[in-house]
């Protein structure tokens, strides 16, 4: 092997100097598979890329061939069997090309082999994971007649004989929630009313699924994709649904499987502290929670008011996180981390919150009358007296200033304002609290900040406070509020609560580990690992005041950490990895009918503004259902995991990876097959607006038997059997107005075939077949056209047909021709149009070729170097063509094409020690 | 402020003023002022057209040379008209040897052309020059989900690659005007058929049975009126169902764009012409 | 197949392409020759789903066959309406109206013109516009209640002009 050599080809680029004897052949359709047995039985090793799961291309829909009306898949399937058993071919489908670099004999080619999220080796096809798939969408290979599921073959002869999962990536909803719930995935069993199941799919993220199904912010409602439609899913109030119905109805065992010896502490009962503890827990770890206060629930408890969350709610929950072994100290303050390491713990998780109320920093603040919002809602939660005064203001615009303004409704003040120095566009609170909130009675007021206390004998009487405008915006990013000159005005109030945030204790626990200048525990962002090793801090501690299910997120991933901890296993390894997110362009919402968000039922306001009950009352079963229907089911596949339960031979892996395959060969035979014309596009025959009329595609899946009919020919609108029917040709071939001015060189066959095809169905059928022309050039075609005319019966009318419209009283269809041989103007009723459609260039071949820097034709095919002496060879030394890649083909001709190829290719291969 | 100057071609003054004056008020509403071509000419669509072509072109030709030396660009509400504009600017912009044939004969009226001026079809003013958000936004008394179905004309949006009003065979602009002003737009069989218009002086009674056969399919449909944009149009739909050949049946009535639109803007009925209406459009104005 | 010939004698003629050719020198004119006569347009037309004596397909065909005379003093170019439905719809992109204007056209150069189209053409090269005789007191009173001018200026020099130029008078039949 020198290295002077010169590349004889074009476009050499990045070759490796190295020959490899290897082939690729990109297409398993009938052309590609042929090829690929050819280059195989010489030998030679050969990779098959294939798009689709299986092999077969578009001959493995269809049900007979022309001229011989011989079964497609009889004749296709011994082949689909030889190319997956064939040892020297290696067969890639559900993969794509993603990059081709080289010159002939030396090719570099990557390879995207999309995961299936099946394990090729184990899974035999044997179907049992179908049946339990809740998701169902259109069936592609059926022309979108019929319906699959989001795990599937595409038919009964797939090859490689798999299944395989369509899951777009991470649905939206699921991506943004920081505790990772599978909204997708509940929801789609509230579909089937099976909500045990998709409780059971919530509790694999948290026990909370009433808790933050009352109280969560709900970040995955402001990403969810239907609100790119009409409104977002209510997704917390979905899984509110699922844990109220269980209240109800049976309630699941809890199951207590502590069997690791390694003992976890965690210090603080908030809702950080006990996700981890459930966590752990299921991994089997005994883990005890230690928390300073009387009851666990953290600010659950002592914060959140019970109109917001009902204590019987957060007891359950906390009990079943309790049942499952895990053990709970309260009334105990933790002041040593090493102290619980000497104690025999193995790790720590440090989750104590943020309680210490933030101060205005204004003169009086101190006095009576003035109370921080922490102490006032903690003092509410436990039931103390509190005297409210008539006049009561609250400055903050956060949750607990809303809580805080609720509450004092509740104990009696009549005049309730928020002062909140932005504008309601800035307001941190959850919307629907807001609105509720101005419902009950308080009032508002924006863009106003304090700036001095009034004290009349060391009790507060007023505040005095100003306007503020909004100037530039300061480093969150949020525009800052400037004072108003001489817009000073005083409030007589009688309470002020300062809701103004929160901090850490200086003094907490947390201290033991490296904090931040404001005392906040200091953890890596993804493990949560301090540098302390064995201690981990999550939830307000590290993040300062926070959301809910934020802490939940902490929870959870300090558990992971924990674990792997323990085992002694790289906690950051795969967890830094974002999944693909399903884009919004990815999600069809074509035909989607506007359907409003389900409003959560409340208590009236006069009676709820007088006590504690819970003021969302909660959906009840007819409409969390219907709220459940308008999910789009984003990412398809909804991860509920059904398939993996059922699954006898361990066959199914929801974590596998889209993988790249180098690949090294020294010639590429291109199949890449066909796709056929819009025919919406021609507006005159109404496709996809008339019923009746239908495209020969879908024609071909109603009269196979393994079709969505069963092989009954029948007319989907009201299921009759028609009893006339009208085919018409020349639809986006041959049509210089659509840019097809070629000939499709097989609709007329075609056609022929399926006008004999339902007078096998049924002899009484009245078919009739309008065309410009007749092209039965190929060897056996002119007897087949012959036979439908006169052995069968078919008749064929000389004419391009000029419309299509429908018949009101009787469903039929009307089209006009003019019978060019009798000069006569006709209008025909046919119960059943089917228009034949064009050929075209299949989607990605211009990727392909710009990959390849080949020039495509005019019409978008592959341009062969010479149609006369080398009519398989592209214009790329090594490159060569094969089916209907370089125009419209029958399968006789792509089949001795796809030998031609093979031959080419091997001529290379060969030379490959030159 | 947009301005257009009007070419209202042969019929509309004549025979269907009402359209014009209808035109004139709903276009103002938004803002777009219409002067008068004065010392204009026959388009020579059809008739001229088939005996002469240079003819055609010098009639047409001199009309759009008017425009240019207005400065404004041309509004045309007669389909025939529109589509003779259209394609003869078409041609001219295309065909050295005709523009010059056409610029000489101009020239000795101190007159010519040079491309600048554009040719727009009332349609296109509602799409591109108002839009549809405008429309909704000036809606004051929608119209109650009455079903009306439209007549497009064949010379208002073929051929489509030269006029590019609508999409030919599909065509939407009424029909989306019709739905913002309260109107449920019903579609029917041969929407995209001729009136039979351009028949009328060759052979009327074949002009009669093509129209005729519109007016059945839309019957068909139950709809209580039919929106057209072209003054041809709109008089031979209204001819067929009052002539000596119609059918026994109830009189759909046939109304222009603009009185349909106008009663929704606001507009009273009397600036619309509306009792100039052949038919009896109480039905619509009721809806 | 069958030929649907009216006359019972038997006429002999000669294909020529010549007709063709001249068409296609007219503007609209060039694509004739693709023409693979699929019948597309005369199904798609109204004026030949009223009458029987008028398909668009078959006047191609004549003029394709070189059948010059017929054609130009049939009446049957007159008939099409220019609607083009055949034009959008026809996939070898023949412009059906502009070939028969274009026959009009020729037609009209050698004295064959129909009675109705030529006392339009009269009218309107004299007046300048279709309807004066039209313009009655009645509608000049509704034109003013309406706030329209009532003056409606056309201008008839420079038709006159042009029927001199373009157009040789006469009625010839």
């Amino acid at each position: 092997m020198t290295t002077e050599r010169e590349p004889k080809s074009k476009a050499s680029r990045d070759g490796t100097g190295i020959k490899s004897k290897e082939a690729l052949v990109i297409g398993g359709g009938v052309a590609g598979m042929t090829a690929a047995l050819d280059i195989a039985n010489q030998g030679f090793k050969v990779t098959l890329v294939e798009k689709a799961p299986s092999i077969g291309g578009v001959m493995a829909a269809i049900d007979k061939t022309f001229p011989t009306l011989d079964c497609s898949a009889c004749i296709l399937t011994p082949k689909l069997s030889e190319v997956a058993h064939h040892p020297n071919i290696d067969l890639l489908t559900y993969s794509e090309i993603k990059s081709i670099t080289g010159e002939t004999g030396d090719f570099r080619v990557k390879v995207h082999k999309k995961a299936r999220y099946i394990d090729e080796d184990n899974c035999n096809g044997c179907n049992d994971c179908v049946p339990v798939c809740p998701v169902e969408l259109p069936n592609e290979f059926d022309e979108n007649l019929g319906f699959r599921k989001a795990i599937y073959a595409p038919f009964p002869q797939a090859t490689p004989h798999i299944m395989t999962v369509e899951k777009k990536g991470e649905p939206a909803c699921r991506a943004t929630c920081p505790a990772e719930v599978n909204a997708q995935g509940f929801i789609t069993m509230m579909r089937h009313g099976k909500y045990d199941e998709g409780l059971e799919i919530f509790r694999r993220s948290n026990p909370f699924a009433g808790v933050l199904g009352r109280v969560c912010v709900s970040f995955c409602e402001g990403e969810c994709e239907r609100g790119m439609l009409d409104e977002s899913l209510s997704i917390r109030n979905l899984h509110r649904f699922l844990a109220d119905y269980e209240r109800m109805n049976e309630v699941a065992p809890v199951v207590a499987k502590i069997d690791k010896k390694d003992r976890v502490a965690v210090i603080g009962a908030g809702p950080g502290g006990i996700s981890c503890a459930y966590q752990l827990a299921h991994l089997g770890y005994p883990v005890t929670i230690f928390e300073e206060r009387e009851e666990p629930g953290g600010m659950l408890r002592y914060a959140i008011p019970e109109y917001r969350l009902p204590r019987e709610v957060l007891d359950e929950e906390i009990q079943r996180v309790l049942d499952m072994g895990v053990k709970l100290v309260t009334k105990t303050k933790i002041t040593s981390i090493k102290s619980l390491q000497e104690k025999g713990f193995k790790a720590v998780f440090v989750a104590t919150g943020t309680w210490q109320s933030n101060k205005l920093g204004l003169k009086g603040e101190d006095s009576e009358g003035v109370i921080h919002a922490i102490d006032f809602l903690e003092s509410t939660c436990r039931g103390k007296e509190i005297t409210i005064g008539k006049r009561v203001a609250v400055i903050g615009g956060g949750d607990a200033a809303i809580d805080s303004a609720r509450v004092a409704i509740r104990l009696g003040a009549k005049d309730v304002t928020m002062i909140y120095r932005r504008s309601h566009v800035e307001i941190p609170a959850i919307p629907s609290e807001v609105q509720d909130a101005m419902k009950e009675g308080v009032k508002l007021m924006l863009l106003t900040s304090p700036m001095e206390l009034i004290v009349n004998k060391g009790k507060l009487s007023g505040v005095r406070c100003i306007k503020m405008r909004l100037g530039e915006p300061d480093t969150s990013g949020r525009r800052r509020p400037v004072p108003i000159t001489n817009s000073e005005f005083t409030m007589a109030v009688d309470n002020l609560i300062i809701a103004v945030g929160q901090s850490a204790d200086q003094k907490g626990v947390q201290t033991d580990v490296e904090c931040s200048k404001w005392g906040n525990a200091v953890a890596d962002p993804i493990t949560l690992a301090t540098k302390t090793p064995g201690v981990f801090a999550g939830g307000d501690i590290v993040l300062g005041p926070n959301t809910v299910v934020k802490a939940v997120g902490h929870g959870n991933q300090a558990a992971i950490s924990i674990d792997r901890f323990l085992r002694g296993v790289d906690m950051m390894e795969g967890r830094a990895k974002h999944r693909h997110r399903v884009q919004s362009y990815e999600v069809d919402k074509e035909g989607v009918p506007l359907d409003a968000r389900a409003a959560m039922p409340k208590q009236g306001v006069d009676s709820r503004v007088r006590d504690f009950d819970e003021v969302e009352l909660g959906f009840n079963e007819a409409m969390a259902e219907e709220e459940a229907e308008r999910c789009l089911g984003c990412a398809v596949c909804c991860e509920c995991e059904r398939c993996v339960t059922a699954c006898q031979r361990d066959a199914i892996d929801h974590n596998m990876k889209d993988e790249v395959i180098d690949l090294h060969v020294g010639a590429l035979v291109l199949a890449t097959g066909y796709k056929l014309f819009d025919i919406s596009e021609y507006t005159q025959f109404g496709y996809g607006k008339i019923p009746n009329v239908i495209s020969a595609m879908e024609f071909e899946r109603l009269i196979n038997a393994a079709g969505p009919t069963q092989g009954h020919l029948l007319r989907l609108s009201d299921g009759r059997k028609p009893k006339s029917i009208g085919f018409i040709n020349c639809v986006g071939a041959r049509d210089v107005q659509k840019g097809v001015p070629y000939c499709s060189r097989v609709c007329c066959m075609f056609s022929i075939k399926n006008s004999v095809m339902c007078k096998q169905h049924d002899a009484d059928i009245d078919v009739t077949v309008y065309y410009a022309d007749i092209r039965a050039f190929g060897k056996g075609f002119e007897e087949f056209y012959e036979n439908a005319h006169t052995r069968f019966g078919v008749n064929f009318v000389r004419g391009r047909v000029g419309g299509v419209s429908q018949v009101k009283d009787n469903g039929t269809l009307r089209i006009q021709v003019e019978n060019t041989e009798t000069v006569k103007l006709m209008e025909i009723e046919h119960d059943l149009i089917v228009i034949n459609p064009g050929i075209i260039p299949p989607d990605g071949l211009d990727d392909l070729a710009v990959e390849l820097s080949m020039d495509l034709s005019e019409e978008g095919y592959v341009d062969v170097r010479d149609t006369i002496l080398t009519p398989v060879d592209t214009p790329i030394d090594g490159v060569f063509v094969c089916g209907c890649a370089d125009g419209p083909k029958d399968i006789p001709d792509s089949v001795s094409a796809g030998s031609a190829a093979a031959m080419r290719a091997t001529i290379v291969l060969s030379k490959g020690d030159e | 402020m947009k301005e257009f100057v009007l070419y209202t071609g042969c019929t509309t003054p004549v025979r269907l003023p009402a359209y014009e004056a209808s035109v004139k008020i709903v276009l103002a509403k938004f803002g777009i002022t219409l002067v008068d071509m004065k010392d204009a000419n026959c388009c020579g669509a059809q008739y001229v057209e088939s005996v002469s072509h240079t003819a055609f072109a010098a009639m047409t030709g001199r009309l759009l040379a008017i425009a240019e030396k207005m400065d404004m660009d041309i509004l045309a509400i007669c389909g025939a008209c529109s589509g003779s504009m259209k394609t003869m600017k078409h041609e001219l912009d295309n065909n050295k040897k005709l523009l010059k044939e056409v610029n000489e004969v101009l020239a000795e009226e101190g007159l010519k052309y040079t491309g600048k001026v554009e040719v727009k079809h009332l349609l296109q003013i509602f799409q591109e020059d108002i839009g549809y958000a405008a429309i909704r936004e000036a809606i004051v008394r929608p119209y109650r989900g009455i079903r009306l179905s439209a007549h497009y004309g064949c010379h208002v949006t073929r051929p489509e690659e030269i006029v590019q009003v609508d999409d030919a065979e599909n065509p939407k602009i009424i029909d989306k005007i019709i739905e913002i002003a309260g109107g449920t737009a019903v579609d029917y069989v041969g929407k995209t058929r001729c009136c039979g218009g351009p028949m009328l002086g060759i052979d009327a009674e074949l002009a009669g049975k093509i129209g005729r056969d519109k007016i059945e399919n839309i019957r068909n449909e139950n709809v209580e009126g039919i929106i057209t944009a072209c003054a041809f149009c709109d008089l031979q739909l209204t001819q067929v169902q009052i002539g000596d050949d119609a059918s026994d049946q109830d009189k759909i009535p046939v109304m222009t764009l603009p009185q349909f639109l106008g009663p929704a803007l606001g507009v009273n009925f009397s600036s619309l012409g509306i009792e100039l209406n052949r038919i009896n459009p109480q039905a619509i104005l009721q809806g | 197949m069958s030929k649907l010939d009216k006359t019972n004698e038997h006429e002999e003629h000669t294909p020529s392409s010549s007709f063709s050719r001249e068409i296609e020198k007219e503007p609209g004119g060039a694509d004739i020759q693709h023409c693979i006569q699929c019948g597309m347009c005369t199904a798609s037309c109204m004026v030949a789903s009223v009458t029987e004596k008028y398909r668009p397909r078959k006047l191609i065909q004549k003029i394709l066959l070189g059948m010059r005379e017929e054609v130009l003093t049939s009446e049957l170019p007159w008939l099409c309406m220019t609607c083009r439905q055949c034009e959008e719809r026809c996939q070898e992109d023949v412009s059906l109206a502009e070939i028969f204007h274009a026959v009009r056209n020729i037609a009209a150069r050698e004295g064959y013109i129909p009675v109705g189209v030529q006392k339009v053409v009269d009218t309107v090269m004299e007046d300048g516009w279709m309807l004066k005789d039209g313009y009655s007191d009645f509608i000049e009173d509704d034109r003013d209640d309406l706030g329209l001018h009532t003056d409606l200026g056309w201008n008839n020099e420079f038709v006159k002009k042009i029927k001199k130029r373009f157009i040789d008078g006469g009625n010839k039949k």
